[in-house]
């Protein structure tokens, strides 16, 4: 009894480190290819296939766990310590609705595109009470277009992934 | 793979954002003003038709806005992130430059708006 239960800690904790490693090579991978519309906020939300993954093959605190380092692992790594904060307001929105979305029984399309929605969202509001500046909302609609889009990429692809590795768990 | 409301939820949301886009596209005009603010507080406000460069300094850093043939650009800036320097050139009424770090907002308005703004 007691073995069984360490072994699933075991496992566990070595899913915990590969996926960690996963998110933040594709963090990595993502600052290697800046996609440069002149507006901030658009990119593609690679290492959100990561937080996909887990949220449908382990469960939305592994889930949250792993994507809460990645965010401090790759803000240290790549970032600074304001693009963590930054990264932390859009990642929290972002996790939020796709853990509703989950709930309510909507696929991984819907729920990567919604969190790729939110995560703008959750950004943008951030910033505009930083600022104290209200006309940063302008913005607002290409985000959301551009988070429509790279999410719907993402979810395709985490679909993808997860008919192919589902056995592993 | 994809469900029926999976794809209803997509499209409305795409619809609802390409229509607040396109909304946005349409009320835009060609700006008169530059208006610099810092941490929501006015900084400076200065015609787009004068070639010039603005330091702005902050409790954070300094950023250096620079106007030039009616368009705006960040120059240089002391942040870690550089996102505002990297920001393309800005013309149009309700467009922006942003350095959260500093908090920072560069916006163009046009005269009606800059009567508004002082009425307020």
């Amino acid at each position: 009894m007691l073995h069984k239960r360490e072994d699933k800690m075991n496992k566990r904790v070595a899913f915990y480190g590969m996926f960690v490693t996963l998110a933040l090579i594709a963090s990595y991978v993502e600052t290697l290819v800046p996609i440069s519309l002149g507006i901030p906020g658009v990119k593609l939300g690679l290492a959100n296939l990561i937080t996909i993954l887990v949220l449908y093959c382990m469960g939305w605190k592994d889930a949250l766990f792993i994507s809460s380092i990645r965010i401090v692992l790759a803000g240290f790594l790549f970032g600074n310590l304001f693009a963590i904060t930054y990264s932390f307001a859009g990642a929290i929105v972002s996790f939020l609705v796709m853990v509703l979305l989950k709930k309510l029984d909507f696929g991984t399309v819907a729920v990567s595109a919604m969190g790729g929605v939110f995560h703008n969202v959750g950004q943008i509001v951030f910033a505009v009470f930083l600022v104290e500046n209200i006309r940063l909302f302008y913005y607002l609609p290409v985000l959301l277009i551009s988070g429509i889009l790279a999410g719907l990429l993402i979810g395709i692809l985490g679909g993808h992934v997860m008919k192919r590795v589902s056995g592993m768990f | 793979m994809m469900k029926k409301k999976d794809l209803y939820l997509i499209i409305s949301v795409m619809l609802f954002s390409v229509i607040a886009f396109f909304c946005i596209w349409f009320f835009q005009k060609d700006g008169t003003q530059v208006v610099i603010t810092v941490k929501g507080q006015v900084y400076e406000t200065v015609s787009l038709f004068e070639d010039r460069e603005i330091e702005v300094k902050t409790d954070q850093g300094m950023n250096v806005v620079i106007i030039q043939d009616g368009q705006v650009s960040m120059k240089e800036a002391t942040c870690p992130d550089q996102i505002c320097v990297k920001h393309s050139k800005i013309t149009k009424t309700g467009e922006t430059i942003v350095c959260l770090p500093h908090q920072v907002v560069v916006e163009i308005i046009d005269d009606q708006q800059k009567e508004i703004d002082s009425v307020a």
